[in-house]
């Protein structure tokens, strides 16, 4: 177990991750770390002769659209063996920023190669057919799993970690090495030992018959996961090839059965691979539409490295690739872990081990959740004020999670995992720990940003617990026309003429004027196929921006006008008026009780308003007068099935609607 | 004319096993607020929570007492109930008791809460044959003649038991995810095990020692022909003690005890 959670959590217990036929209970806590020694910095081993990363833009040129025309060798003494593609723009891959890789992108249209190689005969690169050679890769594809419809079926997706690259013809060589997928209906007709919908490596002794490309017991036991770090180990004394992936190892061959002549370089792309013509392949020379794939980091030597040395680089890697993937997972079933498959970055042990709480814990009724505006009020005099907003996260939002019923080993599990969420670390320069991503609870948004604040564990009596975990969501804005923290598609849909509307139906109206555009819903009792007349802005419409919704029967609606009293020395009590707009109400409502579907409509117009923006609403007999209001603070408890509590707190607002103009990033739906 | 089905013999089964059973009862309670609006309309009936169903049964005993049988067991699984036609899923025991008299067979008493459905099929056509069980000669039901109570300390002081009454019960804490009306849990809570004893006059002169007084006693239940059915015990506190006496009447003291049941954590 590493130091740290050993230290610094309050739960004992927790297991360290095992390979050596170590059983696990559904629940257990268990620490992974990729390795337990420390990295090693890639220049401290010798042999170095490749390196190529993203640290920065120094490392690329550009053409002129922006693609990759060169990446530059970061190894010292080798700053002229780098990968290049001189071709056409269509075949070269992209930097993308966001995941600060190289990526190149799969397209069929394009009908070529998407792709970097290294130099003709460079010898290094080259070097895996005569002398000890490795490989470390850190890549992260898409699904494989699509397949690409052309003549005569369904062609695999597949992209090359090793190409054998016949097109070179001064490397040429005998067998492929690369990642491949079958689709969910399994009728890929490129290679028949896939099973359906899966994707895996393939070795293969023969570039051109990718067919039935080998896949042997321990090679198919790896089933790929998205995220990789691809060790490739060439040991030319002993014609050993090992390949390892995520710390688990897929493959140990020899050189000479899978790459009889050796292999011949590194080509990295979507569809480097030398599949010729054939009547096996239907006259489809390749397939370009092999998926997207995104290359982190490649290191490359020219030595057979020790084992620990191997255990090292990969731990150098992972630490700067693979960020807040160790450290605590929870065990979401009972199992026996023999391999490092069971490891949870691979996909056999993400079937076991994970950080995602919403599959293991039910939330339960009494969730709530409370709303504030950060607006700063400016007032004015005779009632007038305005409401400054400072930021585009304009909302406080506070969300209590409830997980009641859990036995004494879920809840050690839940309490643990909440405590981890501290160490993650950040992904960002703003934070100094990443958020949690989960699932919030009706009717707001699923895979959440959250961060926790804190915990509230009640035990209620031996192996019955009850926790609450109080979190919120920081980085929503109140900029997005989706909305805050409810941004369902059932309240997002476009108005559609003709369509059938109940109810406290929400409907967007995409509309450019400010005024008329926006969010709708629909007051009318009977369901009903609407005309243009009843079009949000029609004559006829039964839809408002208005809130129309009812408060419940015991409401409270105090009168405190404003007034000055002055108290002057040796005599009375003086009061006297304090200009106009004495009578700016400040109510208090609930709604109780309500269905999902009212509940729905009243927190999405709620949410649609931001804490600031104002809207219309009349009051309930016996005032029965229509103002204008905000509501800069409003809670929500989910009760039961189909019962929710509302409670909102309605400012009068002494303006127009129409002098109010906000920003919307909607363009076009 | 009114249709009515007359029930000479009960078919009451709980996981398909079947229960020598006199009665049945089964009822629903449903739990719904009525939401007024401000303008004083009746917007709707809301759920406030689920429909929590009723069971009771009383029987005798003609076999071992099952396990799902033990109020106070760490196991929560549910079981099904069937009875004149009808299966009952989702049934959690909360209490069960009965009472041992001198010359009476032993009837006993299970009351279940139920979360599920019930299926409900022709009872005048559907009834199952009964199993030898059913049918059991009167021998094998469980009955007070050889059934006792061992005071393991000796603390009950009467000099002779004239009946005891036994009593196990739980609250049933049932717990629902979002979105759900069928609770993903039914936590027992609140378990308790206690025993009224009849007894005649005092053999002891402390009886009125009962502050803190611990009892131990095994309750051996058993059928007319001495075969035992299932052992209780209960290892609690006297919990109050009284003596009666009445003009032609006969002197009884009674005794009550009471066991609190909670479990150790570690060793979950």
């Amino acid at each position: 177990m590493s130091k740290f959670i050993n230290t610094q959590f309050s739960v004992s217990g927790i297991k360290d991750f095992d390979v050596n036929n170590v059983s696990y209970e559904k629940y257990d806590l268990v620490d992974y770390q990729y390795y337990t020694g420390n990295g090693v910095n890639p220049v401290d081993i010798s042999g170095l002769f490749a390196w190529f990363k993203t640290d920065d833009l120094n490392v690329f040129d550009f053409d002129a659209s922006g693609r990759i025309s060169v990446w530059y060798n970061s190894a010292p003494g080798h700053s002229a063996e780098n990968l290049y593609n001189y071709d056409g723009d269509g075949s070269k891959p992209v930097y993308n920023n966001t995941t600060n890789a190289v990526q190149c992108i799969a397209d069929v249209s394009q009908g070529i190669y998407n792709q970097l190689y290294p130099p003709n005969g460079s010898p290094n690169f080259s070097g895996l057919i005569t002398g000890d050679r490795c490989w470390f890769v850190v890549y992260k594809f898409d699904s494989l799993r699509a397949g690409n419809l052309q003549a005569g079926g369904y062609f695999a997706n597949y992209s090359t970690i090793i190409n054998t690259d016949n097109a070179n013809t001064s490397t040429i060589s005998t067998g492929f090495f690369g990642v491949y997928g079958n689709n969910i209906n399994g009728s890929e007709i490129t290679n028949f030992n896939l099973e359906p919908g899966s994707q895996r490596f393939v070795v293969d002794s023969d570039p051109n018959q990718l067919t039935a490309a080998s896949i042997n017991t321990d090679f198919s036991a790896a089933n790929l996961f998205n995220k990789n770090i691809v060790s490739i180990l060439k040991n030319n004394t002993t014609t050993n090839l090992r390949v390892r992936n995520n710390g688990f190892q897929t493959l140990s061959t020899n050189t000479a059965v899978f790459f009889a002549t050796g292999c011949a370089s590194l080509r990295i792309g979507t569809a480097g691979n030398s599949k010729i013509l054939s009547a096996v392949n239907y006259g489809v020379n390749y397939n370009y539409d092999a998926s997207n794939i995104s290359y982190y980091e490649i290191i490359g030597y020219s030595k057979m490295p020790t084992d620990e040395e191997v255990l090292k680089l990969e731990k150098y890697l992972f630490e700067k690739h693979f960020k807040n993937d160790d450290n605590l997972y929870i065990a979401s079933d009972d199992f026996t872990s023999v391999s490092y498959a069971y490891a949870p970055i691979n996909l056999t042990g993400s079937l076991h081990l994970t950080k995602n709480i919403d599959n293991l814990f039910n939330k339960t009724y009494g969730c709530s959740a409370n709303f504030s505006t950060k607006a700063i009020k400016t007032n004015y005099g005779d009632g007038y004020f305005l409401n400054v907003i400072p930021n585009a996260n304009n909302l406080s939002t506070n969300f209590s999670i409830n997980y009641e019923g859990l036995t004494d080993k879920q809840a050690h599990a839940l309490a643990g995992y909440f405590q981890s969420s501290f160490e993650n670390e950040p992904l960002t320069m703003a934070d100094s720990y990443e958020n949690v991503s989960m699932d919030l609870f009706y009717p707001y948004r699923n895979d959440a940003k959250i961060y926790f604040e804190n915990l509230d564990h009640k035990s209620i009596d031996s192996n019955i617990n009850n926790i609450v975990i109080n979190c919120t969501t920081a980085y929503d804005s109140n900029l997005n026309y989706r909305g805050y923290s409810i941004t369902d598609t059932s309240a997002i849909r476009p108005f559609m003429l003709n369509n059938v509307y109940n109810k406290h139906d929400v409907i967007y109206y995409n509309n450019p004027s400010v005024i008329n555009g926006g969010y709708y819903w629909y007051t009318g009792d009977v369901s009903t196929s609407l005309n243009l007349s009843q079009s949000p802005t029609g004559i006829n419409s039964l839809f408002t921006k208005s809130f129309y919704f009812k408060p419940d029967l015991d409401f409270a609606i105090p009168l405190k006008p404003r007034f000055l009293k002055n108290e002057y020395e040796m005599t009375s009590v003086v009061y006297e008026q304090d200009g106009i707009n004495k009578n700016i109400l400040d109510l208090s409502l609930s709604f109780t009780n309500r269905s999902d579907k009212e509940a729905f409509a009243v927190l999405k117009f709620l949410d649609d308003r931001c804490g600031f923006k104002l809207f219309e609403f009349t009051l309930p007999e016996p005032y029965n007068k229509q103002l204008t209001f905000y509501c800069p603070e409003w809670s929500h408890t989910y009760k039961f099935k189909d019962n929710h509590d509302i409670n909102v707190k309605f400012l009068e607002f002494k303006g127009k609607l129409i002098s109010d103009v906000y920003f919307n990033t909607i363009i076009k739906l | 004319m009114s249709k009515f089905i007359k029930y000479e013999n009960l078919d009451f089964r709980i996981n398909n096993d079947v229960f020598y059973s006199n009665s049945v009862s089964i009822s629903l309670q449903s739990n719904i607020s009525p939401v007024l609006l401000s303008d004083g309309s009746l917007l709707r009936y809301a759920p406030d929570n689920t429909v929590i169903g009723s069971l009771s049964t009383e029987f005798y005993l003609t076999g071992s007492l099952p396990s799902y049988l033990n109020t106070t067991s760490t196991n929560e699984d549910s079981v099904n109930c069937n009875f004149a036609g009808i299966e009952i899923t989702k049934c959690y025991l909360k209490s069960l008791s009965f009472k041992v008299a001198n010359f009476e067979p032993v009837l006993l008493s299970a009351e279940f809460d139920w979360y599920g459905t019930i299926n409900s099929t022709n009872s005048t056509t559907n009834l199952s044959a009964f199993s030898s069980k059913r049918n059991s000669q009167c021998n094998n039901v469980s009955h007070s003649h050889h059934t006792f109570l061992m005071d393991v300390d000796k603390v009950f002081g009467f000099d002779e038991i004239f009946s005891f009454d036994y009593s196990e019960k739980v609250n049933l804490l049932p717990f629902f995810a979002n979105g759900e009306i069928s609770p993903f849990r039914v936590a027992k809570t609140n378990k308790t095990k206690s025993m009224s004893v009849d007894g005649n006059y005092f053999k002891k002169i402390n009886v009125a020692q009962i502050e803190g007084q611990s009892v131990y006693c095994d309750l051996f239940l058993k059928n007319y022909n001495n075969t035992l059915l299932n052992t209780f015990n209960v290892s609690g506190k006297i919990e109050s003690r009284s003596l009666n006496v009445s003009n032609d009447g006969i002197l009884q003291s009674t005794l009550s005890i009471t066991q609190r049941l909670t479990l150790l954590r570690n060793s979950l």
